[in-house]
């Protein structure tokens, strides 16, 4: 807040929407786990939930999987939010399988990128592995361009124990955003870049609870400090930000039934 | 010394810089409702300590002209010391433009602001009387222009027609930033303004590296983004210190004639 007040101790900040290791067509910087790190450090942020990220060339999720629970074996503070997807015609392990990899290697959620790996949300299609994860309670990341509202609407209504986090959204979206998440408490919202809204993060945790709100930078999309001071400068009490900052996500990675 | 950026991770008061936001709008859509969205914007410069920001309004649709600058007019006299205006052109009836922008010009407005997504482009000849008023008056004119779309490309054009005017580009670096860079070259009185909702990573040090210092300005686009978050991505920045304080406040003090303090 302005007039000199302070925040002392620094917010904790564990990042719920970053990564590394993935690349995009026509660029050719590939980012690194050690720039994230570079940034964390900077910015004082002391963890970061990490997925493979560029995702749009990731063509291979099992491969990026395990060289990103190799990096993430040598950085305590990354903790990993690997790929999973249905079986399907059987290139890839069966979902108990993945799943099972995914908790032995100290995962905090998973990533679910339906369009990107070609598969479907639908039941008939995706309903093996969301059960898996409901039984777990493991949280899933899905990125608001590839898993609409209309699908996070059908899984959340369809697995009520499944909590499902959502990132990547803008402001056009903030109505139904809302909307969503009162009408699903199993709904979280990550708020890393582009999550940039006139006073966002006050009119989400009046509307839907500070409880729901992850802190995320966006990283290697976008600058990370946007969102550090978006939390920092917001008028919101130090415990909400507290728990928007870290203890949002470490009460759902608590959660996982392991 | 403290750094700015140890500052906005502490969220300590930015007040002593007298940052100046070059790029806010007033928005009915982004505030709860019966609330004023100027007490809503200067609610957010409040909680950084955002000293100013240029304001317009395209609160009633882009094509209400009239009542447009009357909310940004209102929110100037509500908060004087704090929001300044652009005047909003719409060249759908080019026969009010000359008169609209006369008119709020002598009320205190500080410079215009156009709006290629509303269907026309900034050499459309509606906007012309607008053009001529600020090149003699060696005004600034926001333009709304991000890299690979339209708008960007008729800046030079313009200001071969009119050399007085300075040219404030709207989201420099958020994509294609080569595009910004470019234009930047080639027209002597551009001047690059930031905000992106996607915080674009290394926009601004790639036009540190690329664009002469005293061409980038700061603004956030406040409404609808957030002002915090677009203010996060200068004082992040891996550029001096001197060069953010520039980008925040000095540019923008010079190009609007303010004095500090």
């Amino acid at each position: 807040m302005a007039d000199g007040a302070t925040s002392d101790p620094l917010v904790e900040l564990f990042d719920a929407q970053a990564g590394f290791g993935g690349g995009r067509p026509g660029q050719p910087w590939v980012p690194s786990a050690e720039e994230l790190l570079d940034h964390m450090a900077r910015l004082s942020i002391a963890r970061a939930l990490v997925r493979t990220d560029f995702e749009e060339m990731d063509s291979d999720p099992m491969y990026s999987n395990r060289l990103l629970y190799a990096t993430c074996a040598q950085h305590p503070s990354l903790v990993p939010c690997p790929t999973v997807l249905p079986q399907g015609h059987g290139d890839v392990p069966s979902e108990e399988e993945q799943v099972e990899e995914a908790l032995d290697r100290g995962s905090g959620a998973v990533a679910l990128r339906p369009g990107v790996d070609g598969w479907s949300p639908a039941e008939w299609c995706a309903g093996r592995l969301l059960h898996v994860l409901e039984q777990q309670r493991i949280p899933v990341l899905c990125r608001h361009s590839v898993l609409g509202f209309e699908a996070v609407a059908d899984i959340a209504q369809r697995h009520p124990q499944l909590p499902i986090i959502m990132f990547h959204l803008g402001y056009r979206t903030q109505r139904m955003l809302v909307s969503l998440m009162q009408a699903f408490p199993n709904v979280y919202l990550a708020v890393g870049s582009p999550y940039s809204v006139h006073l966002g993060l006050e009119s989400m945790a009046g509307r839907v609870g500070a409880s729901r709100l992850l802190f995320g930078t966006g990283f290697p999309y976008a600058e990370p400090t946007a969102s550090v001071t978006m939390l920092t400068y917001a008028e919101l009490s130090e415990g909400d930000k507290h728990c928007i900052g870290a203890g949002n996500l470490d009460r759902l990675i608590q959660g996982i039934r392991r | 010394m403290t750094t700015l950026l140890e500052k906005g991770r502490r969220g300590e008061s930015l007040a002593d810089y007298e940052i100046v936001d070059m790029h806010a709008h007033l928005f009915s859509g982004c505030v709860p409702w019966g609330q004023d969205p100027a007490d809503s914007l200067v609610r957010a410069m409040d909680q950084s300590g955002v000293a100013v920001s240029v304001v317009s309004s395209l609160a009633y649709g882009g094509f209400r002209m009239e009542a447009c600058n009357e909310l940004t007019y209102r929110a100037m006299r509500r908060h004087p010391d704090r929001l300044l205006g652009y005047v909003y052109v719409w060249p759908g009836a080019p026969q009010a433009v000359e008169a609209e922008v006369q008119r709020r010009l002598a009320q205190g407005f500080v410079g215009l602001k156009m709006l290629v997504l509303m269907g026309y482009d900034y050499v459309y000849p509606g906007y012309a009387p607008a053009f001529e008023i600020a090149h003699e008056r060696r005004l600034p004119v926001l333009l709304h222009c991000y890299g690979g779309q339209a708008g960007l490309d008729d800046v030079p054009v313009l200001a071969k027609r009119y050399p007085g005017v300075r040219f404030l580009l709207a989201h420099a670096g958020a994509q294609q930033v080569e595009h910004h860079i470019r234009i930047a070259h080639e027209v002597e009185h551009a001047y690059l303004e930031l905000c992106t909702s996607m915080a674009t990573y290394r926009a601004v040090e790639t036009l540190f590296e690329h664009v002469p210092l005293e061409r980038i300005v700061w603004g956030a686009d406040d409404l609808p983004l957030n002002m915090s978050h677009q203010l996060g991505r200068v004082l992040g920045a891996q550029i001096p210190e001197e060069a953010k304080l520039q980008i925040l406040s000095g540019n923008a003090r010079r190009l609007l004639g303010l004095e500090r303090g």
